[in-house]
């Protein structure tokens, strides 16, 4: 008995020096805990704004002090985050029919994949693969082809605050930002899509671009922006409230819980090659003690992008998630290079094995 | 007489270059164009200049030009245009004229100047693809959108951007006013409507935004020291609703000066020292017809209403234009074809009718008797847009550039 004592007594004192000792954390150890998710955000922003304007003074600060071993800056160069993006080359323009044609209606909805702007910038650091830009045609305002007409929200706090995410954006910035377009179209009945999106322009003025929290923000840093919420607007998050208002649920709920190929990990669990996801894992690290299990770092990590009701993953609607979408049909895909119409599967070209879109699964077996 | 052993390919280089000649008409001679655009070519592969004849390109077609004059002319003749025209070395030796701001287009990003009277392109700068609009300010600086928020400067001379203003959202189109201040629009709804950054674009800065605009806007123009820009309505109580706003470019104080409530239109405009036309252009579904109403620019009041008929109850409007003491319809037939009409500055009487025999889209611009028009709308036809040079004094049309092809021959 006694000697049990004593090595409880032992036992206790370590772990009571151990939860005491102050983790490490940036630039000066033992100062104080790491918020993760705030500092996440931090370093997503930063990113975002180096790649935009080229100058990487402010991430490679932030590197300095956060990671002075550089196995952050390892992970970053690796996956190009030093590498300015620049504009798509117009030697193949899209072969995209005008917003004036007849092939259109109002409510179509556009999803895309592209690259050389902020907005591709930014969800390049989570989508691998699949679709990153989405936007609901207004076809009423196609009158002359060149005339903005996709009501979308992208990146737009770069130059001050940002008051204004969702806006129309054009022909032209959609077939020279982009080298994947499919055009979907709502299956059921969708007469009232216009009244819809005039109730979205009511409900939009003076918002702000995020899918996540950030510091300062009215939900918490990292975490992912409700879809009810009226103040933070992403890409695919308008065409969603559009229909949303016609009380159709557009969104293909169970896309990232279906397996990549049959028998294979879930689509979710690709999203930790991304480049948001191994800053996360960093902070994280850097968060708990020394002497916290791996295995339960990973754990938290995934219940924050999956598993949790309220993870990244459940609360977004991404551009993947209306492609996929069982009330959405695909009107057309026009892929660089291809004539239109691009008669394959889109989802090869996309990263994604042929049929990811367009097979579903019945909600017995997710 | 050159020999090109019967190559059609240099035969066209050397003729776009030097300005095919007639002279008998004294003008650009179609037939030869027509002949060397029957080589298989829609139209002329400019030549890749190097980069050091970019400065004194334009000086060697015009001197080409009057190379050609003497050779056909003889001496004396030349001698005698010489002395009317001027000895003046900057005759043979000018700038391009892209640098007084003329007839300027950004195609896909590459900033193109257009010369009527050699009826020849030159790339003069790059902005981004997205650009639909560039103007040139008082120094030659080009400025142009560049993404992703910024109106910027290229310097022709520099081959370069020299300066970035950045706006809080995307610029949509703008325009150049005489006291160096550039008009932006955007296409973002802000919390008090939609807005028009004003630039300085000395000071190389943004002044400030115009707010409070109802809607997005259709068509954008400067005259007389004051911006026009016409908007149309996206939310629910004013959907398609037309508003005609004026910006004093002194102040910078928006006003709303017209509003058209009902949908059915869109308004295109122009402008006359007296004038300002606002062009009713009927959307697609709405089974309207066109028309024109006249605002007198002193009492911003409509005075008076042009129907159809004016220009033919059959043809649907497409653009007007004003300059050089006229004005200039564009229109197109039941087929599709165009129709470019000529009337007095005031349209008040039809002078002449042009069936152009393609499409057509808008009016770049008109020197003397040429009219510079595109078939297609730049930003929207990466596969094909073709510029038009129509001499109303000889009726027919002179030349054709190709742009698709044109951007080809840069990338090569």
């Amino acid at each position: 008995m006694k000697r049990v004592l004593v090595w409880l007594c032992i036992a206790g004192l370590v772990i009571g020096l151990t939860v005491c000792k102050q983790p490490l954390g940036p630039g000066d150890q033992g100062s104080g805990e790491v918020d993760a998710a705030a500092k996440t955000s931090e370093m997503i922003n930063l990113i975002v704004e180096s790649q935009a304007t080229g100058d990487f003074g402010e991430l490679e600060a932030m590197l300095a002090e956060d990671d002075p071993d550089g196995e952050l800056r390892q992970i970053l160069a690796e996956q190009g985050v030093f590498s300015v993006a620049t504009p798509k080359a117009l030697a193949e323009p899209l072969d995209l029919p005008l917003f004036t044609d007849n092939v259109y209606e109002n409510g179509d909805v556009l999803v895309s994949r592209g690259s050389g702007n902020q907005t591709a910038t930014m969800m390049s650091l989570i989508l691998l693969q699949g679709y990153s830009h989405a936007g609901i045609l207004n076809k009423d305002l196609a009158d002359e082809p060149d005339w903005a007409c996709i009501l979308s929200a992208d990146v737009d706090y770069l130059t001050g605050t940002g008051d204004a995410s969702v806006n129309y954006e054009t022909y032209g910035d959609w077939i020279t930002k982009n080298d994947v377009i499919t055009v979907l179209f709502h299956t059921g009945d969708h007469s009232g899509v216009g009244d819809a999106i005039r109730d979205i322009e009511v409900l939009s003025p003076g918002t702000i671009y995020a899918f996540m929290g950030y510091p300062g923000a009215v939900v918490g840093a990292f975490e992912p922006i409700p879809k009810g919420n009226d103040k933070y607007w992403y890409c695919s998050k308008v065409p969603w409230r559009v229909y949303e208002l016609l009380n159709e649920d557009i969104e293909d709920f169970w896309f990232y819980g279906q397996p990549v190929v049959p028998g294979g990990p879930q689509r979710w669990e690709l999203f930790k090659n991304s480049v948001i996801y191994k800053i996360y894992m960093f902070y994280l690290k850097l968060q708990h003690p020394w002497w916290w299990p791996m295995r339960w770092i990973i754990a938290e990590a995934d219940k924050d992008l999956w598993y949790d009701d309220e993870s990244i993953l459940k609360v977004l609607v991404s551009p993947d998630e209306l492609r996929a979408s069982p009330m959405l049909e695909r009107k057309f895909s026009v892929v660089a290079s291809f004539p239109y119409p691009y008669k394959g599967d889109d989802a090869p070209v996309l990263g994604w094995p042929e049929g990811t879109y367009t097979i579903h699964m019945d909600d017995g077996s997710r | 007489m050159i020999n090109f052993h019967g190559d059609p390919t240099k035969a066209a280089v050397w003729a776009d270059a030097m300005g095919q000649y007639d002279k008998t008409t004294r003008r650009p001679s179609v037939s030869r164009i027509s002949d060397i655009d029957d080589c298989g070519k829609e139209g002329l592969d400019l030549p890749k200049l190097p980069w050091f004849t970019k400065a004194v390109g334009s000086s060697f077609i015009r001197g080409g030009f009057y190379m050609r004059i003497f050779l056909v002319t003889g001496t004396r003749m030349f001698l005698f245009l010489f002395l009317l025209l001027g000895l003046r070395g900057d005759l043979l030796f000018a700038q391009s004229r892209h640098g007084r701001g003329e007839f300027l287009f950004v195609y896909w990003g590459t900033v193109i100047a257009v010369d009527p009277a050699s009826l020849s392109v030159q790339e003069v700068g790059f902005l981004s693809p997205t650009a639909s609009t560039v103007t040139a300010d008082a120094d030659g600086l080009l400025w142009g959108r560049l993404d992703p928020n910024y109106l910027a400067a290229w310097s022709p001379t520099e081959r370069r951007i020299v300066a970035r203003v950045p706006l809080r959202h995307k610029v949509y189109n703008h325009v150049l006013v005489k006291n160096g201040k550039a008009y932006v629009t955007h296409n973002a709804l802000t919390d008090e409507g939609f807005s028009v950054s004003v630039i300085d674009t000395e000071q190389k800065k943004l002044i400030h935004e115009i707010k409070g605009i109802g809607g997005l806007r259709t068509d954008l123009l400067e005259s007389g020291g004051f911006v026009y820009l016409a908007a149309r309505g996206v939310r629910q109580q004013d959907y398609l609703h037309l508003y005609l706003y004026r910006i004093d470019a002194e102040v910078d104080r928006l006003e709303e000066i017209y509003r058209y409530s009902q949908a059915g239109y869109y308004w295109l405009m122009a402008a006359s020292p007296q004038s300002l036309f606002i062009c009713y252009l009927a959307t697609a579904k709405s089974g309207l017809e066109d028309m024109i109403e006249v605002m007198d620019l002193d009492t911003l009041r409509i005075v008076r209403r042009i129907d159809s008929t004016f220009w033919g109850s059959d043809r649907r409007l497409v653009h007007l234009f004003q300059a050089s003491g006229r004005a200039l319809l564009l229109c197109r037939d039941v087929a599709g074809s165009g129709i470019l009409i000529e009337t007095d500055p005031e349209l008040t009487a039809v002078h002449r009718t042009f069936p152009l025999g393609s499409q057509a889209h808008r009016i770049l611009g008109v020197q003397e008797s040429v009219v510079m028009y595109f078939d297609s709308p730049l930003g929207a036809s990466p596969k094909g847009v073709t510029l038009h040079f129509y001499d109303t004094g000889a009726g027919k049309e002179v030349k054709r550039i190709d742009l698709p092809r044109l951007a080809e021959a840069r990338r090569e």
